[in-house]
């Protein structure tokens, strides 16, 4: 069993701040994958759809090009959740937070990437948050050769797959995590893998997660620092 | 009773100290599994499950379609799952819910994954024929985790799937198809779904009721296959939860997929 696994998560780029007219808006970029998000919140809220203890959220995910379809209802409700509970809901009672998320390049990683713009976002809209939520995707690649008669299972683990990678591979995880503590807060995970591939998958992606808290620090004390001037 | 209405969380607090819940049920143990095949004599193949009281049908309709572009040696199969005002007071009428469209995607998803069925033997000739399946799930009644249900609905209706063969006449180049001999094709894996719900943060229940759904939050999915292979691992929802907990809903779902693949493999015939 070869465990081959690349660590660089590729190029990371974060801008906040683009949008004027959100309360927070972030463009994020990791490897070749581009995502705007804008944030407004806390905002006025319909009263059918308040909720009388706490904040409402709502995702909305736009695909580069055409309709938003079954997919991105799935992506958002998986967003949405992670939002619900990092947010500080209960600050804001009857009040809604909008997240707009618009994929600008897909080369792979689409979800991770999502999820830590829509982290950045929050962040520069200064919504109160129990952690940051990181994500990282894992993709497990496995070549099976065949030496004389003995059957040799290679695995390789690609940490930030790109496309090409996601097609090659036979599981694809994204793992979300939280920032203080770098607890598991959720998962997607699709194709056939054992047990010990999912935790390995998992080491993995926590390690990379702190890479990725260290790159949000940086660029937000970057932003504070050409701010104070 | 009354209390159950008025003040769920509390009231579930109560009987989660006697470790048990309101149904009776222990915290790991899921509801009473029905699945019945080949109850729609006009679809190709169905299904019927009824998981407690939560019951979903699915119906398959086999049709000839030109391939597409990028797969021209491969079939199609296209789920889609509906919960319409009829199984719950949740959902209104109108375009199909968010819980609808997010099951849809599951499905879409774990077909892919886990190849129970190769789309290369729906193929009749490269280019030119292949078969799509439409898999339409309904969910006709809902009382919690209409996920595992159809999943069960699904790969039920899949295997129950028959379709005639079809020949390319070489001359003419049109579809001979001869309804006397029907042939199944072979599905694998076996896949079940087993889904977890988070109570208070520290509690979790498996194979929720809509009641239950509405009190806890974050969702634990798992689907195994017949190897015991973690095919679909979906947690939802951000309560940050000890890697124990989830290698004991891992688990319960591979207990969970054995016992069920006992009921696949009954109306297998």
């Amino acid at each position: 069993m070869d465990l081959n696994s690349s660590l660089p998560l590729g190029n990371l780029q974060c801008e906040q701040k683009v949008l004027k007219n959100t309360d927070g808006s972030a463009m994020y970029t990791a490897g070749e994958t581009n995502v705007l998000v804008g944030v407004y919140g806390p905002a006025d809220c319909k009263e059918s759809k308040q909720d009388v203890k706490q904040a409402v959220v709502e995702v909305n995910f736009r695909p580069k090009i055409g309709i938003p379809g079954v997919a991105e209802k799935y992506m958002e409700k998986f967003v949405c959740k992670i939002c619900e509970s990092v947010i500080l809901r209960s600050f804001h009672p009857r009040t809604a937070f909008s997240v707009i998320v618009q994929v600008m390049q897909d080369q792979g990683s689409l979800l991770s990437c999502a999820i830590n713009a829509v982290s950045m976002a929050l962040q520069d809209a200064g919504i109160s948050m129990r952690c940051m939520p990181v994500a990282v995707t894992v993709a497990l690649q496995k070549k099976e050769k065949e030496d004389n008669e003995m059957k040799d299972d290679s695995k390789k683990f690609v940490i930030s797959p790109s496309t090409k990678d996601e097609e090659e591979s036979v599981a694809i995880a994204t793992f979300v995590f939280d920032s203080a503590q770098y607890d598991s807060i959720s998962a997607y995970a699709c194709g056939p893998m054992t047990s010990d591939e999912y935790r390995e998958c998992l080491r993995l992606a926590k390690e990379a997660s702190k890479h990725i808290v260290r790159f949000f620090r940086d660029s937000v004390s970057r932003k504070v620092s050409t701010d104070i001037r | 009773m009354e209390l159950l209405n008025l003040q769920p969380v509390e009231s579930y607090k109560t009987f989660l100290k006697e470790n048990i819940r309101p149904d009776g049920r222990e915290l790991m143990e899921t509801r009473q599994t029905v699945l019945n095949v080949g109850s729609i004599s006009t679809a190709d193949g169905s299904a019927l499950v009824k998981l407690g009281e939560t019951m979903v049908i699915c119906g398959v309709k086999a049709e000839l379609t030109i391939p597409s572009a990028e797969d021209p040696g491969k079939g199609i199969v296209v789920p889609n799952m509906e919960m319409s005002a009829l199984c719950s007071s949740h959902f209104k009428p109108g375009p199909p819910s968010e819980q609808a469209q997010v099951i849809t995607k599951f499905l879409d998803n774990l077909l892919k994954s886990c190849t129970v069925i190769d789309t290369a033997d729906l193929c009749v000739m490269k280019d030119k024929l292949v078969w799509v399946l439409y898999c339409d799930l309904v969910c006709l009644n809902y009382d919690g985790n209409a996920l595992d249900a159809s999943v069960l609905a699904l790969i039920a209706a899949l295997q129950n799937v028959k379709i005639p063969e079809v020949t390319v006449d070489d001359e003419s180049g049109l579809p001979h198809t001869n309804m006397e001999v029907k042939k199944a094709f072979a599905t694998r894996g076996m896949p079940c779904a087993t889904t977890f719900t988070v109570f208070d943060g520290s509690h979790i229940i498996a194979d929720p009721t809509l009641k239950e759904e509405d009190i806890t939050e974050g969702n634990i999915t798992v689907v195994t296959d017949e190897h015991d292979n973690l095919i679909y691992v979906q947690r939802q929802g951000g309560l940050a939860m000890p890697e124990a907990e989830m290698q004991k809903c891992v688990k319960r779902a591979v207990e969970h997929g054995s016992e069920m693949r006992k009921l696949y493999l009954a109306v297998a015939s």
